[in-house]
This record gives structure tokens, C-alpha cells and sequence, in this order.
């Protein structure tokens, strides 16, 4: 870890180099400096314009992710317990998300529900459900039926085999899902928020074309990549060492 | 009726096939409240079919069941009696030795507590861990687990108390330890216990009554007293007549040397 440092930020620092040397050469109309592209990023953060509109974009993404993994994970469960649930998700309901594109629901959705918050929201739920279905399917698959027949010694109730052996089996395959959501999550709000919106990161980019202002193009992809990357390395990261090593002892046993 | 007041456990002739394959072929005996018997057979006779009836995991096709003076077939209240302790110790890999115990009683019961967690504490440091309460599955040894998933049966309280090769996947001298343990924790709690073992010499050591199995299709080959007085020996006089009785019954079957049973003794010294 701490070797690695020196090396990433030499990456960084080399990528920005070349982009500064790109836009010396180039039109500042096709590309901006990273300086320009910087000033202009200040500038967004510094306006309560800005903070909004992230703030509008990051709360699709919550919303959004809550109501997939509420949904995928219902749906995934009920195909244990269902034979009628079985066929209706896996024949119909789990391709139908899996294959059609995520731009089709977002223009079908914005027909159907106009610019509102809905459209958007909705949109990235269809498109994490799939996630949470097929990672459950897979703990499911994965689960030690042992455990679920132990408890069955000790209690009739389904539901409280459900809750106290089953799911926390499945929590980490949820959590699995919630990291791989909140990516696709996020790149999928901006496209939908780009014409399903008048508010969020991907409405913001969207008038930045129309006026044409580059450098604040550059500046709200910079807003869009740093925050997944913010995810992704510290909170997921955080969260799977701190409490998801637990529940799967054997995989950080070295052997 | 005088004598089901008495009797914790009836099997009366019961039979299981799995498709063609005959299992169980008209077994029958009874186990009296407060007794230790040892279901005892060769590896793959059914003796564990047996108690999965009798835990209610598996239908069976014809004969009787009664715990308590009631048929299991029409009344399933009487899981609640019952505790299992299976071969592997089936705990839960994201909870502590206390959380696992606890987890029956969360289980079995609708209200919860203070003196719940007592009764935890009380279990664990009955089976010897009152120092490892917080300590996780992958910290403890395979003897630890086994005796973490026996205070989760008697914390319970069960009247009735099926083990399964519980002491199976461990060394001798775990075995050993265990074996006392078991039947000091029974004559203390005053539990009726079935247990299944295929190790004659386990039987002889900790049980009342030993039901002697055959081969598959299985039958009973026959029920031995064992009126030997507690704590006993590992070796004397009578407890090689009483091996040599079993390695007879067992050398019975289809003039068959008996492959696993006392060559698994021998081995495992």
C-alpha cells in the first residue's frame, strides 16, 4: 500500500502532463488546459448552483439504488419460495432488464413520467435491479443449507429462518451488488438527467454543451469521475475491511 | 398407558425406503425418560435416517413415531422438546460462541429477556467455555465448536436431546473429554439422550442401552444393557466381553468381517 503511493501519484501527475502538453497544441474550443478546467471546477464548488446540483444527482443515485436492491432483492428471494415467481423472474422479468438498454427505459420512462424526479430515479433502479437478482441467485446457490436445516430444528417460522440465518448469509453478496450498482448508478443518472431532467450533474453538462463552454464539460466529468472514485476506493474499501471480512472468515485466513 | 408415562421416545416399525433403495426395514424400540441410549451401526446403515425421523427433518413411510405418548405425524409441537446436535457443529461463521448459543433461543422463542443471556452464560460455562464467550467459529477448535453447538441444544432446555455422530470429526483425545462431558452434562441436566455413533467402544462407554444395527436394508440385530456403574473404565474385563459381543453381531451380517467398526477403534488408539 504504502509503496504503491509514490508510483499512482507519478501516474496521475504524467497523465496531467500529457493533457497539458495535448491542450497547448490543440484548440482551447476541443480542449481545455487543465488549468482552465480546474478554475472552472473551483468555480462550480464554489457556487451553491453546483452543490445542488450534485446534491440533486446524489440523491437519484441513493433513491434509485434503494428501490433496485428493494425490488432485485424481493424478487430474487420470492424465486426460492414461488415456483410462479421462479418462471416469472427468470423467463421474463430478469432478461427483460438484463437486455434492454439502459437509454431505452430512460426515454421510455421520461414518456411515461416527463421530467420529473421519477423518470430518472426509476431508471437507475431497472438498471441495478439485474445486479442484486443475480448476486442473490448466487448466494443462494452458494448457501449452507446445513445452517438453514440447524435452524430448522429450532423454529417453524420461516420468516424467522429468513431473517436471522438466510439473509445475513446473503449479506455479502448484497453488499457485492451495491458496490457494482453504484457505478453503473451513477453513469447511468447523468445520461438519464442529460434529457429526463432540468436539475443534476448530467442537466448541468447538458446546458455546458449547449453554451458550448468546454472547460465546464471537462469540469463536471472531473465532479462526475472523482465522486465514483471517492466511492469506490474509500467508503466500498472501508466498508469491506471493516465489517464484511467478518462474515467470510476463511477468505482472510491465509491458508 | 402406565408405561408411556415412562417412555420419552416409541419407534414402532417404522420403515424408509429412498426410491427402491430400503433404508429402514421395521425398526422398533423405545428409549424411557432419563435414559442414555446409543444408536450404534455400521457407516451407511441408516442409524442417522433414525434420528432425522425422530427430529422431524425427514418423512418416513410407514410405522410410528411417539415422543411423549404423541405420534410426531400429527402434531408437531413436539419439536419443541427436542434439541439437535448434528456431526459438523453448524454454527454461524458471523457470530460469537454467545450469539450462536443465543441464536436457539431467538429461534424458539417469541419474547426475549434479560435472563435469556443468563441462561447463555450458564450453558457455555456447563459445556467449559465460559472463557471463549466472545470469541468467533474460526477462532475455535473443532472440539470447541462441537461444544459450542451442544450448549445451543441445551440451552433450550430440551427433554430430549439427538445427537449424531457428534463426536465424529474429532481426535481421540477430544473424543475422550467429549464422551465424559456428554454424559456428566446428561445425568446433571437429567435430559433423555439418543445418540448415534458407529464406535462400539463410544457406546460402551456412555450408554444405559446400546440398539445394535445391521447392515442395510436395516434392522435391529439386538438391544444391549450396559449395567456397568459411571464413571467407567476405558478397558476392563467386561467391556471387552461387551466389544467382543458387538464385533460378534456385527461379523453376523452376510459373513462379513466388520470393516469399520473395531478396526476403527484399533486405528484411532
Amino acid at each position: 500500500m504504502v509503496k504503491r503511493f509514490p508510483l499512482q501519484a507519478l501516474a496521475i501527475a504524467t497523465f496531467i502532463a500529457l493533457w497539458w502538453v495535448a491542450a497547448a497544441y490543440a484548440s482551447s474550443q476541443l480542449l481545455p488546459t487543465p488549468g482552465q478546467t480546474l478554475r472552472e471546477f473551483l468555480h462550480i464548488l464554489s457556487s451553491s448552483k453546483g452543490w445542488e446540483s450534485i446534491g440533486n444527482t446524489a440523491f437519484r443515485v441513493l433513491a434509485g439504488t434503494l428501490i433496485g436492491l428493494l425490488a432485485g432483492t424481493l424478487m430474487a428471494i420470492t424465486t426460492r419460495y414461488n415456483r410462479l415467481a421462479e418462471v416469472a423472474v427468470r423467463s421474463v422479468i430478469y432478461p427483460l432488464l438484463q437486455s434492454v438498454p439502459s437509454i431505452c427505459w430512460a426515454l421510455m420512462l421520461v414518456i411515461w413520467f416527463g421530467l420529473s424526479q421519477t423518470a430518472p430515479i426509476l431508471v437507475i433502479a431497472v438498471a441495478v435491479a439485474p445486479f442484486f437478482i443475480i448476486n442473490i441467485w448466487e448466494g443462494l446457490k452458494e448457501m449452507d443449507m446445513s445452517l438453514v436445516e440447524m435452524a430448522s430444528t429450532y423454529t417453524h417460522s420461516r420468516f424467522k429462518i429468513l431473517g436471522k440465518v438466510i439473509m445475513p448469509m446473503l449479506y455479502a453478496y448484497i453488499f457485492a451488488a451495491i458496490k457494482s450498482s453504484f457505478m453503473v448508478a451513477w453513469k447511468v443518472v447523468i445520461l438519464a438527467e442529460v434529457f429526463g431532467a432540468v436539475s443534476g450533474i448530467g442537466y448541468m453538462l447538458w446546458i455546458s454543451y449547449q453554451v458550448y463552454n468546454i472547460s465546464r464539460v471537462f469540469a463536471w466529468t472531473m465532479i462526475s469521475a472523482i465522486i465514483i472514485i471517492a466511492f469506490d476506493y474509500g467508503i466500498f474499501n472501508y466498508i469491506d475491511r471493516r465489517f464484511m471480512r467478518k462474515w467470510k472468515p476463511q477468505e482472510v485466513k491465509p491458508s | 398407558m402406565e408405561t408411556s408415562r415412562s417412555e420419552a421416545l416409541v419407534v414402532k416399525d417404522l420403515r424408509k425406503d429412498f426410491g427402491r433403495l430400503g433404508v429402514l426395514a421395521g425398526i422398533g424400540f423405545s428409549v424411557q425418560r432419563g435414559e442414555l441410549v446409543c444408536i450404534l451401526g455400521p457407516s451407511g446403515c441408516g442409524k442417522t435416517t433414525i434420528l432425522r425421523i425422530t427430529a422431524g427433518l425427514i418423512p418416513f413411510d410407514s410405522g410410528t413415531v411417539l415422543i411423549n405418548g404423541d405420534d410426531i405425524r400429527k402434531n408437531r409441537e413436539y419439536l419443541k422438546n427436542i434439541a439437535v446436535v448434528f456431526q459438523e457443529p453448524r454454527l454461524l461463521p458471523w457470530r460469537n460462541a454467545r450469539q450462536n448459543v443465543h441464536l436457539s433461543l431467538e429461534l424458539r422463542k417469541d419474547e426475549h429477556d434479560a435472563r435469556d443471556m443468563a441462561a447463555v452464560d450458564a450453558a457455555l460455562s456447563l459445556v467449559g467455555l465460559s472463557e471463549f464467550t466472545n470469541s468467533y467459529p474460526h477462532e475455535l477448535s473443532g472440539g470447541m465448536k462441537q461444544r459450542v453447538s451442544l450448549a445451543r441444544a441445551l440451552v433450550t432446555e430440551p427433554e430430549i436431546l439427538l445427537m449424531d455422530e457428534p463426536l465424529t470429526g474429532l481426535d481421540l483425545h477430544n473424543r475422550e473429554e467429549l464422551q465424559e462431558e456428554i454424559v456428566r452434562i446428561w445425568s446433571q441436566k437429567k435430559v433423555t439422550l439418543m445418540l448415534v455413533t458407529h464406535d462400539p467402544a463410544e457406546a460402551i462407554h456412555m450408554a444405559d442401552r446400546i440398539i445394535v444395527l445391521s447392515e442395510r436394508p436395516t434392522h435391529i440385530k439386538d438391544i444391549i444393557r450396559v449395567n456397568l456403574p459411571r464413571p467407567r473404565p476405558r478397558d476392563s474385563e467386561e467391556i471387552r466381553n461387551l466389544e467382543k459381543t458387538i464385533r460378534g453381531l456385527f461379523a453376523e451380517d452376510a459373513g462379513k468381517p466388520t470393516e469399520v467398526n473395531l478396526s476403527n477403534i484399533n486405528s484411532q488408539a
